[in-house]
């Protein structure tokens, strides 16, 4: 496998007025060329803050990110920009993310010219990139509020692509559309990343959706990954107990399924304040005296990692 | 479900007058619902899920929404055509509650939650003032909000989602309704607290003998709560049947889509089957049946004419005309 992406010790920190909030708090994880690679976790995990820092929305706090084998936070000027064009992202909520004053020509006409394309291939790319993605070439003149929200997320997946980038972030790309056309959206993405080899980052809390199509996975709790291996592994063999968790509450769409149940109890704590030892402790059913003392340390085992006492050798 | 029937719908019809035309938000909705029973009402946003619930309270959007036709009785009483002080008085809050989707605007920022869980027994006559107080720290431990006494002089900005999800559930059991209403109660809250809460909401139906509506987009929620589960698309109940029996041998073609199109926990690698087109315009509904236009069966007739519900082997009842 190629890395195209790794982090290491990765950090973002905010100052707020009640103190340091500790969004991303030490992140390493490589992706590699042509993978799916997903962050789950739930809401206030850092696995947003973290896809800023991969798209240079936010500056490192510490750490290090590597693309394509260049340092991320020391690109400047030109080559940030190219660098911004080689990643790119697909948000959640396509209302949002269209400017709903401009045509869908011009939404994706920007990206071309903000990176000097040529006048003249303009139509062209957009007219390639719309039959890419399923829509029909009198699209570019209409308006975002034409489209139903599945076409919009369409656009937007349009707009990403048009720069023909390496890797592309989808952060919950599916979870605003109407349940009847996520399906549409997940197949279009699957198939575009086959004919195009593109690297994918997912963020997502669906653990289902997670499981369906990523390769690789990584559990995020705090700002910190918790647990990071292969999809088989995680799901078949969780070893974190808060993995284990998050997959033992997903309902499962069979009323003849075991009932999701509630392993874990409380709710997260608050970066501002994280727990000492494992920041899961509090909340963690095997939590013992170690665990409110010293934070546990990466047990690998082949390409299957998690941070755990309990997995600690004795 | 035997038992005796509580909650009664009839062709129910709520529709929106917009300048724009109208908009059958609830068009020919019914169904029964017996104490203790849990059903679902699962279809997408635009289906007249959350339509239906309103209606229930005869609370239609105001000023355009209006029930048009069709009968609410609860334990036998018509509440369709009842005015509006009656309803105030004697029905919502009372005996049909509400939980909605985001509990940061059912509660108000400028009121202790002690206060909010108070109002609605003061306001029905249950108690006065500080036996409401009381009363309403009782029904806040029942939720489980840890230290209930102390925390019920916060406010709710002080508790989290999970939390203020309780709270706002305190409110809707207060005065002991006999039909809950929770709109998609968890969508806002993550896993981990969504199976906490959902434990929550089945002990309160549990301890207080109320029957719930369940309104939700989520199929593994549906099926971890429902005994029986109506889909909803376009304003009507194109399927409704026992949980079991939908989840595994769905009859409508709909229902098959959507059953079909969601990634399942140890399924994977399997291409999802789509569903193809979009959700239909609501002001501009297609002829017959509104599905027609996605569905892979569709026909001449399907074009034409609407599906009348027909009774189908298992029980339950569909809206199509393959059944019909």
């Amino acid at each position: 496998m190629t890395v195209l992406l790794s982090l290491e010790d990765a950090a973002c920190h905010f100052r707020t007025r009640g103190g340091t909030l500790k969004a991303v708090d030490g992140v390493t994880l490589t992706v590699a060329r042509g993978e799916t690679f997903a962050l789950v976790g739930e809401s206030g995990c850092g696995k947003s803050t973290l896809a800023t820092l991969i798209l240079k929305l936010n500056p490192l706090s510490g750490g290090r990110i590597t693309f394509a084998g260049e340092d991320v936070g020391g690109l400047r000027g030109r080559a940030a920009k190219r660098y911004r064009s080689r990643v790119q992202a697909v948000f959640q909520d396509p209302y949002s993310s269209l400017n709903p004053r401009l045509k869908v020509r011009t939404i994706l006409a920007e990206p071309l010219l903000a990176h000097g394309a040529p006048r003249g291939e303009v139509t062209a790319k957009v007219r390639r990139v719309l039959s890419l993605v399923g829509l029909a070439p009198n699209a570019a003149g209409l308006y975002p509020h034409e489209f139903s929200g599945g076409q919009r997320q369409r656009i937007a997946i349009a707009r990403a692509l048009i720069l023909e980038p390496d890797l592309v972030v989808l952060d919950e790309p599916i979870s605003a559309l109407d349940v009847s056309i996520r399906a549409q959206i997940l197949n279009l993405l699957q198939d575009l990343q086959t004919e195009l080899g593109l690297t994918y980052l997912l963020i997502a809390h669906d653990l289902a959706l997670v499981e369906h199509v990523a390769d690789r996975v990584a559990v995020m709790y705090l700002g910190q990954i918790v647990e990071v291996g292969d999809k088989v592994e995680v799901f078949d063999n969780p070893r974190h107990p808060y993995t284990q968790a998050l997959l033992g509450a997903v309902p499962r769409p069979d009323p003849r399924a075991p009932r999701a149940s509630g392993q874990v109890h409380g709710e997260i704590a608050s970066p501002l304040e994280p727990p000492s030892g494992c920041r899961f402790h509090p909340r963690c059913p095997h939590a013992m005296d170690a665990c409110r003392r010293t934070p546990p340390s990466f047990v690998k085992t082949g390409e299957h990692t998690a941070s755990c006492h309990l997995l600690a050798p004795r | 479900m035997s038992a005796a029937k509580l909650l009664e719908v009839r062709d129910l019809k709520t529709h929106l007058f917009l300048k724009r035309g109208v908009l059958k938000a609830v068009d020919g909705v019914s169904f029964d619902l017996a104490a203790r029973e849990t059903l679902g009402l699962i279809g997408e946003s635009g289906s007249g899920k959350t339509m239906t619930g309103l209606s229930l309270l005869g609370l239609p959007p105001k000023p355009a929404g209006r029930i048009v036709e069709g009968s609410v009785k609860l334990d036998g009483r018509e509440l369709v055509g009842l005015p509006e002080d009656v309803l105030v008085d004697e029905v919502r809050g009372r005996q049909i509650a509400m939980i909605s989707q985001d509990p940061m605007t059912s509660l108000n920022p400028v009121f202790t939650v002690g206060a909010q869980v108070a109002a609605p027994i003061r306001a029905h006559g249950l108690a006065e003032a500080s036996a409401a107080m009381g009363m309403a720290v009782d029904e806040l431990d029942r939720v489980r909000v840890p230290s209930a006494r102390e925390r019920s002089r916060d406010y709710p900005h002080q508790f989290s989602g999970g939390m203020r999800q309780r709270v706002v559930a305190a409110m809707a059991i207060a005065c002991r309704p006999r039909l809950l209403i929770a709109d998609e109660p968890t969508s806002a809250l993550d896993v981990t607290i969504q199976v906490q809460f959902m434990d929550l909401i089945e002990r309160l139906q549990a301890e207080t003998d109320a029957a719930l509506l369940f309104i939700t987009h989520d199929l593994g929620v549906a099926a971890s709560l429902c005994h029986r589960i109506a889909v909803m698309y376009a304003g009507r109940i194109v399927e409704l049947a026992d949980a079991t029996e939908l989840y595994a041998a769905p009859k409508h073609p709909y229902s098959q889509g959507l059953l079909a199109s969601v990634p399942k926990l140890g399924r994977r690698g399997e291409r999802l089957t789509a569903i193809p087109g979009n959700p239909p315009n609501p002001l501009d509904l297609p002829s017959g049946c509104a599905f027609h236009p996605r569905c892979p069966h569709a026909t001449e007739q399907c074009r034409r004419e609407a599906p009348p519900a027909v009774q189908v082997d298992g029980g339950g009842e569909v809206a199509c005309w393959l059944h019909a």
